[in-house]
């Protein structure tokens, strides 16, 4: 019984995983190395943080590696043969053993958290003057990025005195939950400038998030919150809410696209010119334009 | 001593009405088993679902109001119905033969403690056929669990369940402690208790000190849903969302300990007993559980690191800090396999892959701890991945181990050693390829909680491969559930004591009699039995150190 089971089991195992390494390779097709590593960091906070996770990642790599290999051999050395029945020497502890194993931990980690602590202060550092500041109002289930020009808070652009002097991006839902032909809202920001982002919920709790920038940040109604960042690399990363929020979380997506200062300020001033046609009233944060084009049709 | 297994088997025979009334503790050990079982098919196929439903992007087979109620209430049946009562039932069963009683020391108490638990299962449920369930994630963060935002039965059909489970928690857990301070036999020590002992003790003190939190934030929650309050809801002047985080999170972190140091304390019978050695550092390993019950109580505001609401350096320093502990054991198990004579039984494979599996979940709890990258991976898949190493590799891996070895002990007969080991192969496999490729779908940011994605973000591939692994454990539970069946129905016989065990549940039958014990061993050290079996053997043989 014992023997062709164990047989048996090892058959099941390698099958198993046979089957699913041809499933894996076979089905290929946006997997690459590049998953294995967060992504490039496009801010300067994000490259302190991408840094830290480095350092964290190879003491992981070198304890996984160590007691894995501990285990592993202790279990191929030890097994008990077919047949011996003396007693293994009966070994309770050994105090030395047991304080270089506490003490050693100890120093790794208090010698992780100073570091980690020092990256914290690079990312989350603030200068009072920021060159761009940006309103960002989350609710269920969209985003809008509200632009006010130098002395306006951003919380003021609905005022009629302020009339045409903001920017507003406002997100909309895709159509009938389809992805495919449909553009998250995008978020200009200059490079190599600090850019400053109020952050403001109306609903439930939202939270901010660009895997480029390494960065995310809750947005808690009632608390709302001041990230900065300095965006360092040219392109449009995507963003995406992580805290669930209810039923259309998963749309929540944004872009965050950065671009040159010059091309930065024709986007703004584009946007300042108002539109040949009339335009519709935009969508009200809370209102009726949350509640989504179904996608929950079958 | 006369191996007396059919004499007892007799009672266990008896009828329904027997089962519904006992406050034997064994009995109630054994019904905590069942229902946590049947939850954990339950759960599992909700996280089925889930699986299914990602592993394309596109939504094939349900709406997101669906797949939310999918992965909140699998999560919550997992956490409160199946791990939880699952080590709580071992602890019925074990703590009060493990330390030479009768019974446990509130036997009714005990009874309601269970009874209260297949309730609540079935209150939460009921959410499904009455409109449906909750579906604001386990950890229910207001404003979005209030009235406005969640309507529907369902999420106050959640809190009144789960604060039955807390009251039944809260019972046990006094239960516990009591018997255990109390009514230990003549000899043992505190420090001759089996490890099980005091990981059970000190989760019965996490549990007293953190569930009656949980239980009045759940209280207030409901006021606030139906009477007009403004604990956390926003809407009103005075609430605060961030205040049902922290109370939440009170007890909620110390609820992970109470979701692991049982699993540790199985781990820590099954390896000494294979290994045909002593617990490497008993007092070591029993100082460091008290230190993680300790520790674990300053820590909670890891889970919010990205509020802004909360002093950062405190508790990721903290945080950093009681990971030690947990290093402490993994080195006092792995010293204890060296020099070993280790038997590789399904109990032993299951307790080695906790081993491999749970230091995964330790390692990428560390990368956590640290605040940065916590800004990085806080609610991506990387937490699927950690909460999954941890609770799936480590307690789960370790329930298994649990039941493998004290099988024999609870039912007379032994489970089928050959399908136990395709069991272990199956769940070992498809648990890597289910959670690891979620730590690489978490740092390139996809996010928890959604129920479809882009297909153009780059996850898809490791979609499918996690719903491939997850359909592999669901395969390998298969041959276990078919080996319950059939060992129900006559298993090899087990004996007195199958494995050689060291603690005093091996001194009495398979499965023992009423009131456990026609007569105990001296208890003379943390090892009773063992020093019984081989009381004749040279003394060198024996000796410490
Ligand atoms: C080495 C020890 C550990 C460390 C340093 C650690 C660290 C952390 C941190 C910092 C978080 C919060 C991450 C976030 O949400 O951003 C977390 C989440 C979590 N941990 Fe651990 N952890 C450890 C062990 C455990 C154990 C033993 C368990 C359970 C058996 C556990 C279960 C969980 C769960 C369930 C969550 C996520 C809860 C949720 O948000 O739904 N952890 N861990
Ligand atoms: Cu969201
Ligand atoms: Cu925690």
């Amino acid at each position: 019984m014992g023997l062709t089971a164990k047989r048996w089991a090892r058959r099941a195992g390698v099958v198993a995983a046979l089957g699913a390494l041809a499933v894996l390779l076979s089905a290929c097709s946006d997997f690459s190395l590049r998953n294995a590593v967060p992504p490039d960091a496009a801010s300067v906070q994000g490259q302190a943080s991408r840094n830290i996770y480095d350092i964290v990642f190879v003491i992981g790599a070198a304890v996984f590696f160590l007691v894995e290999g501990l285990i592993l051999f202790a279990v191929v050395r030890y097994r008990r043969r077919a047949g011996d029945d003396e007693l293994p020497p009966q070994i309770h502890g050994n105090n030395r053993l047991e304080i270089i194993w506490t003490a050693i931990p100890i120093a790794i980690v208090l010698a992780l958290f100073v570091l980690s602590w020092q990256t914290l202060n690079t990312v989350d550092a603030r200068t009072p003057t920021p060159p761009v500041r940006i309103g960002v109002v989350a609710y269920q289930w969209q985003w809008e990025f509200v632009y006010a020009p130098e002395g306006v808070a951003w919380q003021d652009c609905g005022a009629p005195v302020n009339k045409g002097k903001c920017v507003t991006v406002f997100g909309t839902l895709p159509a009938g939950g389809d992805r495919s032909n449909w553009t998250p809202p995008t978020m200009h920001v200059p490079v190599n400038e600090t850019v400053e982002l109020q952050l403001h919920s109306t609903d439930v709790i939202h939270s901010f998030y660009v895997p480029a920038f390494l960065f995310q940040r809750d947005i808690t109604p009632r608390k709302d919150q001041v990230i900065q960042f300095t965006a360092d690399r040219i392109g449009i990363y995507r963003g995406q809410c992580t805290q669930f929020c209810g039923l259309y979380h998963q749309f929540m997506e944004f872009q965050v696209k950065v671009e040159s200062k010059v091309d930065y300020v024709a986007w703004l001033q584009q946007e300042l010119t108002p539109p040949p046609a009339p335009s519709a009233a935009p969508p009200s944060p809370s209102g009726p334009a949350g509640s989504p084009a179904a996608s929950s049709a079958p | 001593m006369a191996t007396t297994a059919l004499r007892p088997a007799a009672t266990y025979r008896t009828g329904l009405y027997e089962w519904l009334t006992t406050t034997d503790h064994k009995k109630i050990g054994i019904l905590y088993t069942f229902n946590s079982l049947i939850l954990f098919l339950v759960g599992g196929i909700f996280a089925l679902a889930v699986r299914t439903e990602l592993a394309q992007p596109g939504l094939q087979f349900m709406t997101e109001a669906t797949y939310n109620q999918m992965f909140t209430m699998h999560a919550s049946v997992m956490i409160f119905w199946v791990v939880i009562p699952f080590l709580a039932g071992f602890g019925n069963y074990l703590v009060p033969l493990m330390i030479g009683a009768p019974d446990m020391a509130f036997p009714r108490i005990n009874a309601l403690s269970f009874w209260l638990l297949p309730l609540s299962a079935v209150i939460a449920l009921m959410g499904f056929p009455l409109g449906g369930a909750a579906a604001e994630g386990w950890t229910s963060y207001s404003p979005l669990a209030q009235a406005k935002f969640s309507t529907g039965p369902g999420t106050d059909l959640w809190i009144v369940a789960l604060t039955l489970v807390g009251t039944s928690s809260i019972l046990g857990a006094i239960n516990f402690l009591v018997t255990i301070f109390k009514m230990r036999a003549p000899g043992m020590t505190l420090f001759r208790m089996p490890v099980f002992v005091w990981t059970t003790m000190v989760t019965s003190v996490l549990v007293l000190m953190g569930t009656p939190v949980l239980t009045s934030a759940l209280i207030m929650l409901y006021i606030d849903r139906n009477l007009g309050g403004s604990f956390f809801n926003t809407a009103l002047a005075g609430g605060n969302a961030i205040l049902w985080e922290n109370v939440f999170w009170f007890y909620s972190h110390p609820a992970v300990y109470i979701m692991i140091l049982p699993a540790m304390g199985i781990v820590s019978e099954v390896i000494p007993t294979f290994s045909r050695k002593p617990l490497f550092g008993y007092k070591a390993f029993v100082f460091a559980t008290a230190g993680i019950g300790a520790l674990g109580f300053s820590v909670w505001a890891h889970h919010m690191f990205t509020t802004g609401s909360v002093y950062l350096p405190f508790f990721s320093l903290m945080t950093f800090l009681i990971a030690v502990p947990t290093g402490v054991k993994m080195f006092n198990w792995v010293a204890t396999l060296f020099r070993g004579k280790i038997r590789f039984t399904t109990a032993m494979l299951f307790a080695v892959g906790f081993l491999s599996l749970f230091l995964i979940g330790g390692i990428n709890g560390a990368f956590l701890a640290a605040v940065p990258v916590d800004y990085q991976v806080h609610a991506t898949y990387f937490i699927v991945a950690h909460i999954h190493y941890v609770l799936f590799g480590g307690s789960i891996m370790g329930i298994f181990a649990g039941l493998y070895y004290w099988w024999p002990k609870m039912f007379g007969r032994k489970l089928n050693e050959g399908l136990g080991k395709i069991h272990f192969v199956g769940i070992f496999i498809g648990m890597n390829l289910t959670f690891f490729p979620m730590h690489l779908l978490g740092i390139s940011g996809m996010p928890r909680r959604i129920a479809d994605y882009s297909a153009t973000a780059g996850w898809n591939d490791l979609n499918l491969l996690a719903t491939i692994g997850g359909f592999t454990i669901a395969a390998a539970m298969l041959p276990f559930l078919w080996n319950i069946f059939v060992t129900l129905r006559g298993g090899e016989p087990a004996g007195d004591d199958p494995w050689e065990g060291n603690t005093l549940e091996w001194a009495t039958s398979s499965p023992p009699p009423p009131y456990n014990f026609d007569h105990l061993p001296p208890i003379r050290s943390e090892r009773p039995v063992f020093d019984q079996r081989h009381a004749n053997d040279a003394p060198a043989l024996t000796a410490g150190h």
